[in-house]
């Protein structure tokens, strides 16, 4: 009769398992979603001192682009046409302190700007004057984050360009717009 | 005693602790417990660089009946094949084949469920994971409990925007739970 104990334990075991266990519901929402478009794109510096010489090309390499974007995107440059400036779009011109020459002096080339790749995001040749509808720069083939572009801005200057009186100085604004593609 | 007097003892003992176990039993299994979430959140447009908050699933209605305790518990339950690398997190899904990308892309941030409290009701913010999580509570029935509950997304501005089609999807089981 070794058997009787176990089985009233056994019994009663199942008897407080169904005394304690909980009763459950379910259900469910399911979550769709889309992340939106997100770019940034900042400078390093936001003015450039180009020693100009005739005869000679100046250039530059300090200007550095970072940009973020969590998809493919473009980046693109434009005369920014500030100040006062309605002419010579994509050329240095006479800034003569506070706003461009209405007579509207300026260098015989255009700016030169050469981007470098690096990873995905692959350079775009500029040819002729930067308009102010923009040109492209660079192409991203694949998000970044605070991936940073080096460029060299370069400009020929022809013995024929003008020496301009002080405090007058050639002057170009330039835009660089990043968006997704 | 002779064998089969021994076993009607037995036989006896059996049939005494089994009506035991009903009577006792029984009413542990009369109490029940509903739950029921207003819909599903589709189109959510999830914005980098911010916490994304979205309330389209409330309110969360629960009914008991028979209720010592109750309380509604949140997780993953990884359903429609969502791999359990992603669980808790929104996952790529194709919205033409209606399937998980299993090598796509994840938020990187967990879906987090926030209960809302009232007169009779607390209510727990809850990370969503493969394991239950309560997110409500509540000592004896409710009839028709509406409680809010608050669905939040934190996207980073490293969180891919896909452009393929596809989109970020998850499922949010919830569990109403009653102890009698």
């Amino acid at each position: 009769m070794k058997t009787k104990p176990w089985i009233i334990a056994g019994l009663l075991g199942v008897a407080l398992a169904l005394m304690a266990a909980p009763v459950m519901a379910y259900n469910t929402t399911a979550v769709t979603g889309s992340v939106t478009s997100y770019v940034s794109i900042s400078l390093n510096q936001s003015s450039i001192y180009l020693p100009l010489t005739a005869g000679t090309t100046a250039t530059n390499s300090s200007l550095g682009i970072t940009v973020s974007a969590n998809s493919p995107f473009s980046v693109t440059v434009a005369d920014a046409s500030l100040n006062g400036k309605t002419t010579n779009y994509g050329y240095m011109s006479n800034f003569t302190g506070s706003s461009y020459d209405s007579v509207a002096t300026a260098l015989g080339s255009p700016l030169g700007l050469l981007g470098i790749d690096n990873g995905t995001t692959i350079h775009q040749t500029i040819t002729g004057a930067i308009p102010t509808s923009g040109d492209p720069l660079y192409t991203g083939g694949a998000a970044v984050t605070n991936q940073v572009l080096a460029n060299t801005l370069s400009q020929t200057v022809a013995n024929t360009d003008l020496v301009l009186p002080s405090p007058s100085v050639y002057r170009i604004d330039l835009s660089f717009i990043i968006g997704p593609t | 005693m002779t064998p089969n007097f021994q076993k009607f003892q037995v036989m006896l003992l059996i049939v005494f602790t089994a009506t035991v176990v009903l009577v006792f039993a029984l009413p542990a299994g009369a109490a029940t417990i509903d739950v029921s979430v207003n819909g599903n959140i589709q189109n959510w447009a999830l914005t980098p660089g911010s916490t994304n908050e979205n309330s389209t699933a409330s309110p969360l209605t629960v009914t008991t009946t028979g209720a010592n305790t109750w309380s509604v518990l949140v997780y993953d339950n990884l359903d429609n094949g969502k791999n359990s690398t992603s669980a808790g997190k929104m996952l790529e899904y194709n919205l033409t084949t209606s399937q998980y990308v299993d090598t796509g892309h994840s938020l990187g941030a967990n879906l987090t469920v926030d209960g809302g409290s009232g007169d009779s009701v607390v209510g727990y913010p809850a990370t969503l994971g493969p394991a239950m999580v309560q997110i409500e509570g509540g000592t004896g029935d409710v009839n028709n409990e509406v409680i809010s509950v608050t669905i939040s997304q934190q996207v980073a501005t490293t969180d891919l925007h896909l452009t393929n089609g596809n989109v970020y999807r998850g499922v949010i089981t919830f569990v109403g739970e009653v102890l009698s």
